[in-house]
């Protein structure tokens, strides 16, 4: 292992933690630990909003499917070319104005302050709950293969390899979390996006040339019937489930909690103008990671000078540990380190707050002290993750792209819709969020076990993540905006007992 | 072409149907759209040739123009120009509509 790459890992981990103690110093109370205090600025909140966003799943993950199922991999982040508007135009606005207008720190707050009676945000704060520790189990088992491989445990630890890695890994992110809060989570998505955006220019300029160029890298694996149909925009999984996952990440960005979440804390509205530009400018940059090491890795295979990958999650780290410059491999490592560890810190901050604020609030209780609960809450919240990344036995961006489903699926109707249309109440609310979380775990549950093949032979469309059909999610999200529409309509023009976002109480 | 209409639909929705914002959704729905039309249209075996023949990274090359880099550069340009600040509650409903 060179030095440079060990000195980058370690070195980034040194640099997050000692981020973390300078912002446990600034956590004053329950606003900071949440919100941070509501006093950050545009490329504090763009920056973070993006590195929160992009993850191992980039890094590691998107590489790793790519190797998996060729270009289609893409649809998954293709959508960064209208989420960014997207979001900025339908929820920032509004979320925005709710959290200048009094104690609304989360999403849940959101919802109940958008919809008379409990169920909204009671249902809200579940899908929160279950929907971070999948997105966190995501981001700890992409940690701890970035570590084992860096720290070279593999040999002398061997099966406890893994598990070693993604709880130092998560000690680490623990560490400044819990100290920190969003505070720390802000300023260390700020400097992680920086370095992610980094590492995925000089990533991507190095990946096609060492692999040959563009026509070599063509020519290579188009000649390998191992990557038959790579370069097909559908080849290897067809077009439901490209159009599947665009449906997916382009709509389901709506509902995801560690991007909203970084709307409350903007100082000045006005600083939305060039929101947009910044957060999916800094996307659009990002991608090249995932299409430089997603080319050069089935490259370098075909070409003979790379062993075929057993696990397609180990691309990212078999290109850039083998072949890469020290000094490149150390910025990507940290890079990735880097996209890890902001996706995790915000998840645990957001998963905390559903945990201490968001439901004792609901079931009419109120913590004393919130901010040492939740605290305590991120411990529990990473153990279970943890336990779920080590039981899941599959690759990153599938556990992510199930986690970001749900998330979808349950949240973006009833916020996307509900915020901007008055007549959406709160039964129809209810119905939705519900319907995207039930349905998203049951037909992730069918497509994956063998014990339900009966119901899975009914549904000949379903089929798990990377298979030729529709990603379980997609059909979830679906359903989910159904629901909410026809539940409205049915409801009659009888406006809802809550306000719409800009709506006085 | 769902995919396309609904999120231009969402801003629609989000924006009170501004017509300053008319056009510049309308392109955003036609790139979203037509891009997946031409993807879509492509047939297998076609396009296995056109890997064949060399040009293999012309989908690639679609896909990130049509729905990264074009729509990119008309949603932020749309929304820097017709962006107004979120108003106080009260003033909602006397913005840009």
């Amino acid at each position: 292992m060179s030095g440079a790459v060990l000195a980058a890992a370690l070195g980034s981990l040194a640099l997050m933690a000692a981020l973390g103690l300078w912002a446990a110093g600034r956590t004053r109370t329950a606003s900071d630990f949440f919100i941070a205090g509501q006093r950050l600025g545009l490329w504090v909140t763009g920056l973070g909003t993006m590195s929160a966003a992009f993850s191992g799943f980039v890094f590691l993950g998107g590489p790793g499917l790519t190797y998996r199922i060729g270009v289609a991999s893409l649809f998954i982040v293709l959508p960064v070319g209208f989420t960014a508007g997207l979001l900025c135009w339908v929820v920032a606005g509004p979320l925005r104005r709710l959290a200048g207008d009094g104690d609304v720190f989360t999403l849940t707050d959101v919802l109940a302050r958008r919809y008379a009676g409990p169920w909204p945000a009671a249902l809200g704060a579940l899908a929160t709950v279950v929907g971070t520790v999948g997105y966190l189990g995501s981001q700890l088992l992409a940690l701890g293969l970035v570590l084992e491989a860096v720290l070279g445990t593999a040999g002398p630890l061997g099966a406890w390899s893994l598990p070693a890695a993604l709880g130092a890994g998560a000690l680490v992110v623990l560490f400044y979390s819990a100290a920190g809060g969003m505070v720390a989570g802000a300023y260390t998505d700020l400097a992680q996006g920086l370095l992610m955006l980094a590492a995925a220019v000089g990533v991507f300029v190095w990946a096609l040339g060492a692999a040959g160029g563009p026509a070599a890298i063509v020519g290579a694996v188009s000649a390998d019937a191992r990557f038959a149909g790579f370069f097909e925009p559908f080849g290897r999984i067809g077009p439901a489930a490209a159009l599947g996952f665009f449906w997916v990440f382009g709509l389901g960005v709506l509902g995801q909690p560690q991007m909203l979440h970084k709307f409350f804390m903007l100082r000045d509205p006005r600083q939305l103008r060039w929101m947009p530009l910044v957060l999916g400018g800094s996307q659009a940059v990002c991608l090249l990671v995932w299409v430089g090491l997603g080319l050069a890795a089935p490259a370098f295979v075909a070409q003979g000078r790379l062993a075929p990958l057993e696990r397609p999650d180990e691309a990212s780290l078999a290109v850039l540990l083998g072949f890469a410059p020290p000094l490149l491999a150390g910025l990507a490592v940290a890079g990735g380190l880097a996209a890890i560890m902001s996706t995790a810190d915000s998840f645990l901050n957001i998963g905390s707050a559903a945990l201490v604020r968001d439901l004792p609030r609901l079931l009419g209780r109120r913590l004393a002290d919130e901010l040492r609960w939740g605290r305590m809450a991120t411990v529990g919240l990473a153990v279970a993750a943890a336990v779920l990344a080590l039981a899941y036995g599959d690759l990153i961006a599938l556990l992510g792209t199930f986690a970001f489903g749900i998330l979808g699926a349950s949240l973006a109707p009833a916020l996307a819709v509900g915020l901007n249309w008055e007549r959406v109440g709160p039964g129809a609310a209810a119905a939705s969020i519900g319907t995207g979380l039930g349905l998203t775990l049951l037909l992730e549950l069918v497509a994956r076990r063998g014990g339900f093949v009966a119901l899975a032979e009914a549904l000949p469309g379903l089929a798990p993540i990377g298979g030729a059909g529709v990603p379980p999610a997609a059909l979830a999200l679906a359903a989910s905006f159904t629901v909410l529409m026809v539940a409205t309509w049915a409801g009659g023009r009888r406006p809802s007992a809550g306000p719409t976002a800009g709506e006085p109480r | 072409m769902l995919v396309a209409l609904v999120p231009v639909a969402l801003i629609g929705l989000a924006t009170g149907g501004s017509r300053r914002l008319r056009w510049p959704l309308a392109g955003l729905f036609l790139l979203l759209a037509g891009t997946w039309a031409v993807l879509l249209a492509e047939p297998g075996p076609a396009a296995g040739a056109a890997i064949r023949a060399g040009a293999g990274l012309a989908p690639l090359v679609l896909m990130t123009a049509g729905l990264v880099v074009l729509p990119l550069a008309l949603v932020t340009a749309a929304f820097a120009l017709t962006f107004r600040p979120p108003l106080p509650p009260d003033d909602r409903h006397e913005g840009d509509r």
